[in-house]
């Protein structure tokens, strides 16, 4: 009886009204979610391409048809390179610090230690704020008048260390990566507590009585372990980082003098301050086209190494 | 094995869980004997919030005519407006800016329903002050009722300037020499936040009117005659943005602090100034309960052409194009300019209305009344007002004075050079 049903038919005697009749309950199924997918992701996606091609204003009926005008000014715009030069920045830094404060974070709750429902419920917390609140507690942080970072310093002495940390070019996209940083460790941190979870610990015994140190069983034996989820972590991170905007938006508007604008905040302006919604679609398929290739090389990547 | 009456039963359900969706997707249309409902788009969001809902009421229980109120920041607005209208199912009457950039565009694109005719009707061009008619009129046509008329200058906190023995300043030179002096006696002496940036228009249109003049300001804004790199323009940016800095007059990192962070300064009696507009007057009267303030225009630099108050209307009101009530539409709006309600905008709201109204039985703070005071001799002719310009400029043009102004405040271009770049993107914008 099993196998009938998993064998599939061939031909005529198995045509696609009997495959309709058979699996009708499952597409009917999946219909609400494939008509909602298609209304609100792929139509969107299909109708931004278009756009691209257009000098539409965002307003009204859609503008004159230009070509490839919108992607040959992109080709030459200052600005969307110096965005990206930011969004790599944030890439990286932004990817690499969760990992390690959230993999410290899990190494040192993973034995379940005295406290550990506390620590765990305080180092997740951030991940429940939401972004503009997370912005907005930081840029107080940050106040160049009564923020505790400055005041802090000037107390230990540091004083000429303090500055206004959101309003200076050369600091501000670091001081609003720190609060990016300090929001994302929370849910890396719990991923990772969790695949600790399946890491043998015969192993680590094995690697002990063998004479490894502390480093070289992290390095050489948990890690390896926790390869996956290091890769769905990594991919996450990397596509929020090309996409990052609300934190940026809300703590510097992409200022001062553009020295923290990031591919999404200069789309947002281009289509809702500037009214070029023809060259902020293109400048959003830009993003699409950058996350999508980082994701799948790194991916891949993983992938290779695994084997 | 098979339950053939279990799977039509399953997809009996499916079928009218897919049918609902349908039906939502197209509304049923609504019986014609229902109330008329008006669907306003506002952004009073600040202490004015429940004088608004008041008067919005007022209207319901007047008419019979039901108003609808969803109240934007106006980031919120700006991101939805053009969706919503262009989707045709928007808003019926929508409060937003009025300057090209934003009802310009929705104007052009055929979006707002001209008023000309509803003008004439209700006699709105008696009421209004012209130049505030001119402001909300796009390609000879009115399309928008403006509620405020803005003054920008500076705010002065009359208590303490009392209690120092400080008296405000009318001139650049003597605004360093105050600034000297309160810094030693412990206060900052004016506060400003230019994050994200768009503050420095403000202080740009008020030193810029006064170096050109509003006559040489006007003819280079809406006659494109004239350069942005002049020595005026020049000696305007360089004013504010580097020399009252480097004399130590404002908060530490202007470009770090928010406009918020900055009012809070001058409200709690740190900062003795904040230079800002005239849509503060009523922040400033729930906030400061215990001082007095005052608002002065802004001290002349050397080498001016006089000393202005540059002006502006805020937001206007338009109606939608598609708006299946328009008449209802026009007659809210003209409720709204009625003389008895302009009562409550002055008196409750502490708005200023670019239409005259009867203050006597009113209790008007001495600062809101200042400030209507300079309208009324505006309006007399008494005094000339200045432009606001980011409310006249084209977008990419706003976009490089303020990223330039930051530049300017952290030593990163000079004013020469923002003159520059403001005179190559101007010329881009008018071609």
């Amino acid at each position: 009886m099993a196998q009938l049903v998993t064998q599939p038919r061939s031909g005529a005697r198995y045509g696609v009204g009997r495959h309709w009749s058979r699996y009708r309950a499952g597409y009917l199924f999946l219909a609400p979610s494939v008509i909602l997918y298609a209304m609100f992701m792929i139509y969107p996606f299909f109708q931004s391409i278009y756009l691209s091609f257009t000098d539409w204003n965002g307003v009204g009926e859609i503008g004159d048809f230009v070509g490839l005008q919108n992607y040959r000014e992109m080709i030459r715009d200052d600005l969307l390179w110096q965005s990206l030069g930011h969004n790599a920045i944030w890439v990286v830094l932004g990817t690499i610090g969760p990992l390690i404060l959230g993999l410290a974070l899990a190494m040192l709750l993973w034995r379940q230690p005295k406290g550990f429902t506390l620590f765990r419920t305080v180092y997740f917390l951030p991940q429940v704020l939401s972004p503009v609140i997370i912005a907005i507690v930081w840029g107080w942080v940050y106040n160049p008048v009564f923020g505790l970072l400055n005041e802090g310093l000037d107390a230990i002495g540091l004083e000429t260390i303090s500055r206004g940390w959101l309003g200076d070019s050369s600091t501000a996209l670091y001081a609003v990566l720190v609060a990016a940083i300090w929001a994302e460790t929370g849910f890396v941190f719990v991923v990772f507590l969790a695949g600790l979870q399946s890491v043998s610990r015969d192993l680590l015994e094995a690697a002990t009585l063998d004479g490894a140190n502390a480093w070289q069983r992290l390095k050489d034996v948990t890690i390896p372990q926790l390869s996956n989820v290091i890769t769905v972590i990594t991919a996450l991170l990397l596509i929020g980082g090309f996409s990052v905007f609300d934190i940026i938006f809300v703590m510097t508007g992409g200022g001062p003098n553009h020295s923290t604008e990031v591919i999404a905040t200069y789309t947002y302006t281009e289509a809702f301050v500037q009214n070029r919604a023809g060259y902020s679609a293109t400048l959003s398929l830009i993003l699409t086209v950058i996350s999508l290739v980082a994701s799948v090389v790194f991916i891949r990547f993983r992938e290779r190494g695994a084997q | 094995m098979k339950h053939p009456q279990r799977r039509r039963s399953l997809v009996g359900t499916i079928s009218a869980v897919l049918l609902l969706m349908v039906i939502s997707v197209f509304p049923v249309a609504t019986s014609a004997q229902e109330p008329v409902e008006l669907l306003i788009w506002d952004q009073f969001t600040g202490p004015e919030n429940e004088v608004v809902n008041d008067i919005y009421q007022q209207f319901t229980d007047r008419t019979d005519i039901e108003i609808v109120r969803e109240s934007f920041d106006t980031d919120q607005m700006r991101q939805t407006v053009n969706t919503a209208l262009s989707s045709g199912t928007g808003p019926d009457i929508i409060f937003y800016d009025a300057g090209p950039g934003y009802a310009g565009v929705l104007a052009e694109a055929g979006l707002l329903l001209p008023l000309d005719e509803m003008a004439t009707q209700y006699g709105w061009r008696d009421r209004i002050i012209p130049s505030a008619i001119q402001g909300a009129t796009i390609d000879d046509q009115l399309y928008g009722m403006p509620l405020q008329i803005d003054l920008i200058g500076a705010y002065y906190n009359q208590t303490i300037f009392a209690e120092e023995g400080y008296t405000p300043p009318t001139t650049v030179e003597e605004l360093l020499a105050f600034c000297t002096q309160a810094s030693e006696a412990g206060y900052i002496p004016m506060a400003f936040g230019n994050n994200p940036g768009w503050q420095g228009f403000h202080q740009f249109s008020m030193l810029a009117n006064d170096m050109l003049g509003p006559d040489a300001l006007g003819q280079l804004l809406l006659e494109n005659e004239g350069t942005w790199d002049s020595p005026e323009i020049v000696s305007a940016i360089k004013t504010f943005f580097v020399d009252l800095q480097e004399a130590g007059c404002f908060n530490p990192d202007p470009n770090a602090l928010t406009y918020d962070d900055a009012n809070s300064l001058f409200y709690t009696g740190e900062a003795l100034m904040t230079p800002t507009g005239s849509w503060l007057v009523g922040d400033i009267a729930e906030n400061m309960p215990d001082y007095e303030v005052g608002m002065i225009p802004f001290p002349t630099p050397t080498g001016a052409q006089g000393q202005y108050w540059p002006s502006g209307i805020g937001s206007a009101f338009f109606i939608s194009a598609s708006s299946p009530n328009p008449t209802e539409a026009g007659q809210f709006v003209d409720y709204l300019f009625s003389p008895e309600v302009a009562q409550r905008w002055v008196g409750e709201a502490n708005f200023t209305l670019p239409m005259e109204v009867d203050t006597s039985t009113l209790q008007i703070s001495p600062l809101a009344q200042s400030v209507l005071d300079v309208l009324a001799s505006a309006s007399a002719g008494e005094i000339q007002l200045g432009y606001n310009v980011d409310v006249l400029a084209p977008a990419a043009f706003n976009d490089t004075l303020q990223n330039g102004l930051q530049a300017v405040l952290l030593g990163d271009m000079t004013p020469e050079q923002l003159a520059s770049e403001l005179q190559s993107t101007w010329e881009q914008t008018q071609l």
